[in-house]
């Protein structure tokens, strides 16, 4: 898997210097202007970086010349997982520390419950969000892949968004629990899906024809 | 050992199948698989390479490619038709990557071979023009100390120089009596010049594999009138081509009346022959 692994960090540093740049930018903005949406763009960035590795292998055909070589289909899987996870730990990580070191000598930073929020809050997106997306970027390719998420997406966020506007509905008592659990159980959660998300796409791979 | 064996392989597709392929390699020949486009070459390798899953039992190197495919591919080169490696990489890196890939990778080899082939080690793989893609696939399938290679239209597209150029390797890659090599083309003068075997894939069905010499010595070509082949025993005739001045019969040499004068097919003759009476 460390083959895999090489490939895909010479493919990402390759092919979307810019798009790193940009996340270099968001680290730097969200750690010294306390600026949490920033911060949650970059673990949406870091979430997005094993589909833009996954999109350009399709491209080249690597994908198909990977199963000639010696490594198996859940070896491939895992790989994108692996760096998915490192680029949410890292985004997570390098926020965490920058704000409290860099944040706080730049503007006086922010406190430490404010700081592990926001790092327990991209962790959750570092992780569910590919943990999401994989599986159907497995099944069907990138392409396709977002044309499902897409519509899984919107149909789901219709019809929560439909439930939940009476207040007493079960979406809404759902979602009224899902705040007042502790923060920590967010990456928790989010790391479940992703492990459960990793073992559904390692299925999905092996009866996938390329 | 054989380097190859497939019993009742197949592979079933939406509109195509590839059925009961029955095939044997032994360890240290070259069998050239010949096919029209769609008969199926590429889907015969997915399943030598267990890139696709099929029916039949299929052995590599003496061993289930089902179970062991990983294990197996360590040990086999691979050159696909079109799959290569990322865009953005360059040999340098693809050497790094594979170096992390193959138990047996030998940078020596490798860095060799690229500089026998005028490959560059610095430029990016999207900016090779298709010969020197391939030879970078060349290189990389034969710098792993590999026993087997199965190499998908190695030569295609390419020219008359790069072909030679690589079929040299080839060449020096069966010095040694334990390498075995499954190549497909459609350039059959290549495959004439290099195979020990020659396998004929014809719409998802394996018509012949037979040793190229036996299968030279069993044909030959006669031209005479529609009407003088028509006299000939039945099974004679196993493929006719009709001209202006008559026919071209590609002839069981055994079963040919004595006095009947024959030429000695090329490989293509006993190819575009056999297809042309599988058609009809």
């Amino acid at each position: 898997m460390k083959g895999l692994l090489r490939k895909d960090v010479y493919v990402l540093f390759q092919a979307s210097r810019a798009q790193l740049l940009i996340v270099l930018l968001f680290l730097v903005i969200s750690m010294t202007m306390n600026n949490t949406l920033i911060a949650y763009m970059l673990a949406l960035y870091a979430a997005m970086m094993p589909i833009t590795v996954i999109s350009l292998d399709e491209r080249s055909r690597f994908d198909r010349f990977a199963l000639a070589l010696p490594w198996s289909r859940a070896q491939i899987v895992l790989s994108k997982y692996a760096l998915s996870l490192a680029a949410a730990c890292l985004a997570a990580l390098s926020y965490l520390a920058g704000v409290l070191t860099l944040g706080s000598a730049v503007n006086g930073g922010i406190s430490l419950q404010d700081a592990l929020t926001t790092f327990c809050a991209m962790l959750t997106i570092g992780t569910l969000l590919p943990a999401l997306m994989l599986p159907f970027v497995f099944r069907f390719g990138v392409d396709k892949g977002r044309m499902w998420i897409m519509l899984i997406t919107i149909a789901f966020g219709v019809g929560a968004g439909l439930l939940s506007m009476d207040e007493g509905s079960a979406v809404s008592q759902l979602a009224n629990r899902l705040t007042a659990l502790p923060l920590w159980l967010l990456p928790l959660a989010g790391l479940t899906a992703f492990a459960l998300s990793a073992f559904v796409s390692v299925q999905i791979y092996r009866r996938r024809e390329l | 050992m054989n380097a190859l064996e497939m019993s009742g392989a197949g592979k079933r597709y939406k509109g195509f199948a590839l059925e009961n392929v029955n095939l044997v390699l032994p360890e240290g020949c070259i069998l050239g698989l010949i096919g029209e486009n769609g008969a199926g070459k590429t889907t015969l390798i997915k399943l030598l390479l267990g890139m696709a899953q099929g029916e039949g039992e299929i052995r590599v190197l003496g061993r289930d490619i089902r179970r062991e495919g990983a294990a197996i591919r360590q040990e086999t080169g691979v050159v696909l038709d079109e799959a290569c490696f990322p865009e953005g990489l360059d040999a340098l890196q693809v050497n790094r990557v594979l170096r992390d890939t193959y138990t047996h990778w030998r940078e020596d080899e490798f860095f060799r071979l690229l500089k026998r082939l005028s490959l560059p080690e610095r430029k990016p793989f999207k900016e090779f023009s298709r010969g020197m893609k391939m030879k970078l696939a060349i290189a990389a399938a034969l710098s792993h100390e590999a026993k087997l290679l199965i190499l998908d239209e190695p030569t295609g597209g390419l020219d008359p120089i790069v072909r030679d150029e690589i079929l040299d390797l080839f060449y020096d890659f069966t010095r040694d009596a334990g390498h075995s090599i499954l190549i497909s083309s459609h350039i059959v003068t290549d495959l004439e010049k290099l195979c020990d075997y020659v396998a004929f894939l014809h719409q998802g069905k394996l018509l012949f594999l037979e040793e190229k010499d036996a299968l030279l010595e069993r044909y030959g070509v006669v031209r005479c009138s529609k009407a003088e082949c028509a006299a000939f025993a039945p099974g004679t005739v196993r493929g006719m081509r009709e001209g202006a001045y008559g026919v071209e019969a590609l002839c069981e040499r055994a079963l040919l009346p004595r006095g009947v004068a024959c030429t000695r097919p090329s490989v293509e003759d006993v190819i575009v022959l056999t297809a042309k009476e599988e058609i009809k």
